[in-house]
This record gives structure tokens, C-alpha cells and sequence, in this order.
């Protein structure tokens, strides 16, 4: 089995598209942070005028941790995108070029091989995700220093000391990876059941985009609907940057994500032991 | 008795009201070439993703090597190489990475040296870091046919292993299918459409035709030249129809139309009959002949076609 998996790794590491979402992720982290570190401290003055009125700020609160958590709010919702680009086409992409029919006459049983492509799909979701908290904080830290971390919510204002920075971005990150692994198991079955690659992209986009603006609508009926939209738990690491953490709040949603990512996970192994691979 | 590396019984696989393979019951001895013939549509690639699990059976059992293939599946299929319909690899890898992966996947980790003397058995050499999309059509076949044998295996199953190859690769591919029967005692399933090819390479075969088997045996003795199917085409036909006739030769007319008087005789009889009818004045276009299952596949080929 690890033989299987060090193989689709191993495949992934040469797909060019696999260096996409590294490079996009690189290019707008940098945009980003520099053009804070050319005229940030104007635009942060603009948007703390309000707040000075009642409050005192002392320190510099333009440093790496704000940088880092400003990112990952612009970026996460771009990630199932990168998430999708390689996940949705992991079977697919098997299946549109024919290897698949050389994959599955090989001696590995299909439920080795489809669990074997699923680690490796999520080496690859943790990567990216590691990938951006890492250069965001570090790029970050060197350009702005190291401080505590003002979190301005519509109606509150978190402060979060310097020394418990880093264990709320590192949960933070594994709970971006929890919901991005939602969207990798999401993207793999819509890929088990395509003869081509774009079809899980576009439909997994497709998908999140839907139940995003169905999360956002102010309708009682929905209500209800809401809760169940793995859409609507995909923000829960925000919820490490709250004062007290809500705890009630995060396991719920850890419980909710984990259940989708069970049943994208049975539907797709299931069609996919059993499919005849006719192409 | 012989040692079967192949053996089917009652395979069947049903698409809805559509049967794709009907009964089938092939044996296939170890050791040998075995041509799995049939027009296109007949059932040859369904049955031989059957033997690779890519599809599974309706009804019906395939036995590989002594062992049930679903039961022993990863057992059976890591001592099978194929190559079904065309070589696949992964195009944005080079020939030797995809090479190694194929090897890695058969559970066996080959050193360089066992890879390039590989490149060098299908005449690849020099070109084995190139990416595969690089390659041309007859290059990938004979990639192909490398990813089919790095792991040693005791039986390989091609199925078309020539189309697209040009008339030195389809020489060159002959002759390493013979090598490796003759020096390393593979069993080789291979399909085809052309008769001719299977008969240049094979020790037994089948005709397959709506899913169903419909002759099996040592090819010598399928092909036999004492069975040929000869049309005589003569000037006026009922002018020849008389004199055969009125001959020992009425017995070996199977049917007559419009242009053709249509015998059944061996290869030796036919000078026979050259002078027969040149003795009774009978004036011909000319005499063709072809043997008996040639005959038949060439109809069988016709009607699948239409």
C-alpha cells in the first residue's frame, strides 16, 4: 500500500498542474504583502480612525500575524479551486488518457488503489495548505515583525497575545485542512464517476459556488438546510481567532465536515470497485 | 494432458438486453500463441478485459493458471503483462519513469541496468529519458510491449499489438512474440482482425463472432489446404454447369450464382480440375481459391463490418 501511494505522490510531484495552485498561492501572498509593506500603515490608519476614537492602540499592529490572517481570509475561498485542479483528476485524468485500464490489471485490489490516490490527493491539499500558511506568517514576520494580533469582527475586537499566535494559526491551518479535505474527497468521487477531468473541476466549483450563495441568503426556510451544507463549515477556522474559543461550535462542525467526507468517501468507492472500465 | 494457462467456462457478460460474450469456453494451452480472432464487435476485447477484471462477468468462471481469477485475482495478475487496445502511459513522464512505475506496480523494483537492457530488447535505446508524448506511434507500441514484459510475467495478453505499426514494426513485433515464447515459454493471448497475422504467429486460435465461439483448434489444422473453397468464374456459366455435371465434379458444387460456380475440393484436385475443363471447351475468366475457414472469416469480417 505504501508502494501504491509513494507511486501517485510520486505522480502528482511530476503533473505540471500540481504547481499551479503553488505558484498562484506564491504570486498573490506576495502581492499582497508588498503592497501592505509599500503604503499598508495609510490604508490600516484609514480603516482604525473609528477605533481610536474609543480605544488607545499601542504597538505596531501591522505585523506578520494580521498579514498572515488577512491572507488566509482573501485565500481560503480560492483553495477549492487549487484543491479540485488535482483531486478531479485523479481518476479522470486516469481514465481520458487510458492508464486506467493498465492501473486496474495491475495486483492491487481497487479499493488499494482508489484509497491509495485519496492519500495521496490529501498530501497534496496539506501541502498547499501548509504551503500558504507558511509563506504568508514567514514572508509576513520578515517584512512586519512579530506582535499580537488584532481580529476587527463586525461586532467585536479580538485581541490575540503574541505567545498564542501560533498554536491558533497552526489550528487554524488543520481545520482549513479538514475543510479542503471535504473538497478533495468531493472532487475524487465526481472524478470516479468522468471520463475526463475538466467535468469534476467545473462541477465541484460549480457545487461550492451554489451552496455558498445558498449559505448566504436570508431565508428562514434555509435555515435549517444551511447547517448541512458542507459550504457553511468551511469558515469554521475563523472561529480560532475568537475569545473564548467555541468549542461547541468547532466540534460540530469537525463532526459535520468528517460526515461528508465519509459519504463522498463510500459513494465514490463504491462505484468505483464495481465499474467496468469499458474505454 | 496439456497444462492450460487459460481456461473459461459458460463466460457470459450481458449489457442489458445486449449479450457482449455468449457461453464462452476457451482453453488456451501454456506455452503456446493463441489467436483470438473475430470482426470488430464479436466480443474479443470484452472477453480479454474480462481476464484482466476490467469487466466484471455476468455468469461464468475463468480459470488462470489452475486458479479461479476473481478468487486468486493479484496473484494471477502478477504473472500477466498486457497491453489492451493501445499502450497507455502517462505522457507527461519519461519512457524510463513510466517504465519503472509499471515494474513498481507488479510489486518488483528493477535496477537501472534491468531497465535499459529492456529498452534495449524493444530497440528504444538512446531515447529512454525522453517524455513519452515525444514518442511516435511505433515507438509506444514497443514501450508497450516493454511496460507488458518488465516483470517477467508467464503470460501476455495483446490485444490489436499491431495496429498502427508500420510493416518493420509489425516484423519486429512477430518476431519478439516468437522470442519470447520459444525462449521463455510465455503463453500469448493475441486478438486480432486479420487472419493472415494469426496465422503467421499462432499455434492455436478462435473465431469469435456475436460473442460466441465459433471454431477452436491447432491452426495447422483449421487452415488445412485440403479443405479450399474454389470459384470458378467462366464465360457462360450454364455451359460449365453441364460439364461438371456430367462429371465426378457435380459432388464438389456448393452453390452456383450468376458469375461463379462455388466447389469445395483440396489444393491437389484443382490442376485436376484446370484440365477437366479445359478438355470439355469450357471458356473461364479464371479459377480462385481460398481455404475453407479463410473463406469463412473473410464472410464473418464482411457481415460484422456491415
Amino acid at each position: 500500500m505504501l508502494n501504491l501511494i509513494g507511486i501517485e505522490l510520486y505522480k502528482i510531484l511530476k503533473k505540471p498542474r500540481t504547481y499551479i495552485g503553488f505558484a498562484a498561492i506564491a504570486i498573490i501572498v506576495l502581492v499582497v504583502e508588498l503592497s501592505f509593506y509599500a503604503d499598508g500603515k495609510q490604508y490600516l490608519d484609514f480603516v482604525l480612525q473609528s477605533l481610536r476614537q474609543h480605544f488607545v492602540i499601542q504597538g505596531e499592529i501591522l505585523n506578520g500575524s494580521l498579514m498572515c490572517f488577512v491572507i488566509l481570509q482573501m485565500l481560503i475561498v480560492q483553495m477549492p479551486l487549487l484543491v479540485a485542479l488535482v483531486a478531479g483528476d485523479l481518476i479522470s485524468g486516469e481514465a481520458s488518457t487510458g492508464t486506467v485500464r493498465m492501473l486496474l490489471s495491475k495486483p492491487y485490489t481497487r479499493s488499494q488503489i482508489f484509497f491509495a490516490k485519496y492519500v495521496a490527493g490529501s498530501v497534496y491539499t496539506f501541502a498547499l495548505i501548509l504551503w500558504l500558511g507558511a509563506l504568508a506568517l514567514g514572508i509576513g514576520i520578515a517584512l512586519f515583525g512579530t506582535g499580537d494580533l488584532l481580529v476587527l469582527k463586525s461586532d467585536e475586537l479580538v485581541v490575540i497575545k503574541a505567545e498564542d499566535v501560533w498554536w491558533r494559526f497552526s489550528a487554524a491551518l488543520l481545520m482549513a485542512f479538514v475543510s479542503l479535505s471535504v473538497v478533495t474527497s468531493f472532487s475524487l468521487m465526481l472524478s470516479c464517476f468522468s471520463d475526463n477531468s475538466i467535468t469534476p473541476i467545473v462541477a465541484t466549483m460549480s457545487v461550492i459556488i451554489i451552496f455558498t450563495i445558498i449559505g448566504a441568503l436570508e431565508i428562514p426556510m434555509l435555515e435549517k438546510f444551511k447547517s448541512l451544507l458542507f459550504t457553511t463549515h468551511m469558515v469554521i477556522w475563523r472561529n480560532f481567532f475568537d475569545n473564548p474559543l467555541p468549542m461547541r461550535q468547532i466540534v460540530s462542525s469537525v463532526v459535520i465536515l468528517l460526515g461528508h467526507i465519509v459519504l463522498f468517501l463510500i459513494i465514490a468507492h463504491r462505484h468505483f470497485v464495481r465499474k467496468d472500465i469499458l474505454n | 494432458m496439456t497444462d492450460l494457462a487459460i481456461s473459461t467456462h459458460a463466460l457470459t457478460k450481458t449489457y442489458g438486453r445486449l449479450v457482449a460474450v455468449n457461453n464462452l469456453n476457451l482453453q488456451v494451452a501454456a506455452g503456446e500463441v493463441f489467436g483470438f480472432l473475430g470482426p470488430n464487435g464479436a466480443g474479443k476485447s470484452t472477453t480479454l478485459r474480462m481476464l484482466l477484471t476490467l469487466i466484471s462477468p455476468t455468469q461464468g468462471e475463468i480459470v488462470v493458471f489452475g486458479k479461479n481469477l476473481w478468487k486468486y485475482r493479484n496473484e494471477i495478475l502478477r504473472q500477466v503483462g498486457s497491453i489492451i487496445e493501445k499502450p497507455d502511459f502517462y505522457l507527461y513522464l519519461s519512457a524510463y519513469d513510466n517504465l519503472k512505475i509499471q515494474a513498481q506496480m507488479c510489486g518488483i523494483h528493477p535496477t537501472r541496468k534491468q531497465l535499459e537492457a529492456m529498452f534495449e530488447l524493444v530497440g528504444l535505446s538512446g531515447r529512454e529519458h525522453d517524455k513519452v508524448k515525444t514518442y511516435s506511434h511505433g515507438m509506444k507500441q514497443r514501450l508497450g510491449l516493454a511496460q507488458a514484459l518488465i516483470h517477467n510475467p508467464k503470460l501476455i495478453i495483446l490485444d490489436e499489438p499491431t495496429t498502427g505499426l508500420d510493416p518493420q514494426g509489425i516484423i519486429d513485433l512477430r518476431s519478439l512474440i516468437l522470442r519470447m515464447k520459444n525462449e521463455k515459454g510465455i503463453t500469448v493471448l493475441l486478438s486480432s482482425h486479420i487472419l493472415s497475422e494469426i496465422e503467421l504467429i499462432a499455434d492455436s486460435m478462435a473465431i469469435l463472432s456475436s460473442g460466441k465461439v465459433m471454431v477452436q483448434g491447432r491452426v495447422r489444422d483449421l487452415l488445412n489446404p485440403e479443405d479450399m473453397v474454389v470459384a470458378v468464374e467462366p464465360c457462360d456459366t450454364y455451359t460449365c454447369l453441364a460439364a461438371l455435371q456430367n462429371s465426378m465434379w457435380s459432388t464438389r458444387i456448393t452453390s452456383v450464382t450468376e458469375t461463379a460456380v462455388m466447389m469445395r475440393m483440396s489444393k491437389g484436385q484443382l490442376p485436376e480440375l484446370n484440365r477437366y475443363l479445359a478438355e470439355n471447351r469450357v471458356a473461364m475468366y479464371g479459377i480462385s481459391f481460398k481455404r475453407a475457414l479463410e473463406d469463412y472469416f473473410l464472410k464473418l469480417t464482411a457481415s460484422g463490418n456491415a
